[in-house]
């Protein structure tokens, strides 16, 4: 009776989103946005014609090999001008490049709008953490929410945390709301960026970079620096909680007791 | 070729969806702000929090439409100020709020600091 249950709860679907690296991945992450979801779609799409043409190339190069032979076809072809031929490997490159440069744009395009953003979070690149800024409730210079994010060192982690990845502090965002994400940098440049958010964005000094966010669900989502940035660049990584809006505001309301 | 044109249709199709996605979301989401923002003020009221908490941010300025917003702050920064030269900062604290969801806490310490220093460049 109990090896039937384990076997059919083994077969009941279930759903566990991959929103951190795992060993030998060879895929994607799972998109928790509209723009991650566009972004792996295009990845997707864009690998159809790298098929289709191999394919064909290949097929063109084993050909000739196999047929490049002095008993088999001991008179070689002499073609040495073809205008139809020149014609129709020019304009089907061509060809194919317009078509993919069409969704290419679409996209490119909905990576900058910037629909009118309920939350703006400002993140803060230093050499070697990550500082974060809630200010949309603040009343006073000086009374925003300001927190650093420092990775959890390997001798700290506890059963279940990521090495490398885990942080002290993570970002709490609302899931189903545009965010606004701006982005700078105290001392060298920086790269705020998460895989399954669809977001990369330079952390440059001087410069405040405008991003946004729009999560499709709840989750944790995982991410590194991924710009130079000095010894310590491959330990600062980058950790984003989406919870619901209602939880949002509930840590939003503690963190302002905090102050 | 057939393949390809059909194909083609499909992505142009498939990506016009989800830019047709974002903007629908985008006005959904709106309606949802102003409710949600409609309802927490009575919530919190009821948690006897020090503050009301409105879910709600500086808006997007057809001035400042590129992805550097470095200016956007600045100009925000000194709106508030030359509001408050003219009509008081109580009366502009709104206008505050706008430059403190953008400006980096870093820079307007700074400012803040030429300000009181008297070194500051700007008029206000």
């Amino acid at each position: 009776m109990r090896f039937l249950v384990t076997f059919f709860l083994c077969l009941a679907p279930r759903v566990a989103f991959l929103d951190a690296p795992e060993v030998w991945q060879f895929g994607f992450q799972d998109p928790a946005t509209p723009i991650a979801q566009g972004i792996q779609d295009f990845h997707n799409d864009v690998c159809f014609f790298m098929v289709v043409i191999l394919t064909f190339v290949l097929w063109m190069l084993g050909r000739t090999i196999w047929h490049f032979d002095a008993i088999k076809n001991p008179v070689p072809s002499k073609i040495i001008h073809g205008t139809v031929l020149e014609l129709a490997w020019t304009v089907t490159p061509s060809f194919i490049l317009m078509i993919i440069a069409v969704p290419s744009f679409a996209l490119l395009y909905s990576m900058d709008e910037i629909t009118d953003p309920a939350v703006t979070l400002k993140v803060i690149g230093h050499q070697w953490y990550w500082t974060y800024e809630y200010s949309d409730y603040s009343t006073a210079d000086d009374q925003s929410i300001i927190f650093d994010s420092y990775m959890v060192a390997e001798d700290d982690l506890e059963l279940g945390q990521l090495r490398l990845l885990e942080v002290d502090n993570r970002v709490v965002l609302p899931v189903k709301t545009h965010v606004r994400v701006l982005i700078t940098a105290a001392d060298v440049l920086h790269s705020w960026a998460i895989p399954s958010l669809g977001v990369k964005c330079d952390a440059v000094p001087g410069r405040l970079n405008q991003t946004s966010i729009f999560l499709n669900r709840e989750g944790v989502f995982y991410g590194q620096c991924s710009e130079l940035c000095g010894a310590n660049h491959g330990f600062m990584p980058i950790v984003v909680e989406g919870v619901d809006l209602e939880d949002y505001i509930s840590w939003i309301s503690n963190k302002i007791e905090e102050i | 070729m057939l393949i390809l044109l059909t194909r083609f249709f499909k992505l142009s199709l498939s990506h016009s969806l989800i830019y047709n996605t974002i903007q629908k979301q985008n006005e959904e989401e709106q309606v949802e702000e102003e409710q949600v923002a409609a309802e927490e003020e009575p919530e919190q009221e009821e948690e006897a929090s020090s503050e009301d908490i409105v879910v709600k941010t500086t808006p997007f300025d057809p001035r400042f439409p590129q992805q550097n917003q470095a200016k956007h702050c600045y100009t925000r920064y000194n709106e508030y100020h030359k509001c408050a030269a003219e009509k008081g900062e109580e009366e502009c604290a709104s206008m505050a709020r706008l430059y403190r969801s953008i400006c980096p806490g870093e820079w307007v310490e700074k400012w803040n600091e030429e300000r009181d220093n008297g070194t500051w460049p700007g008029r206000y």
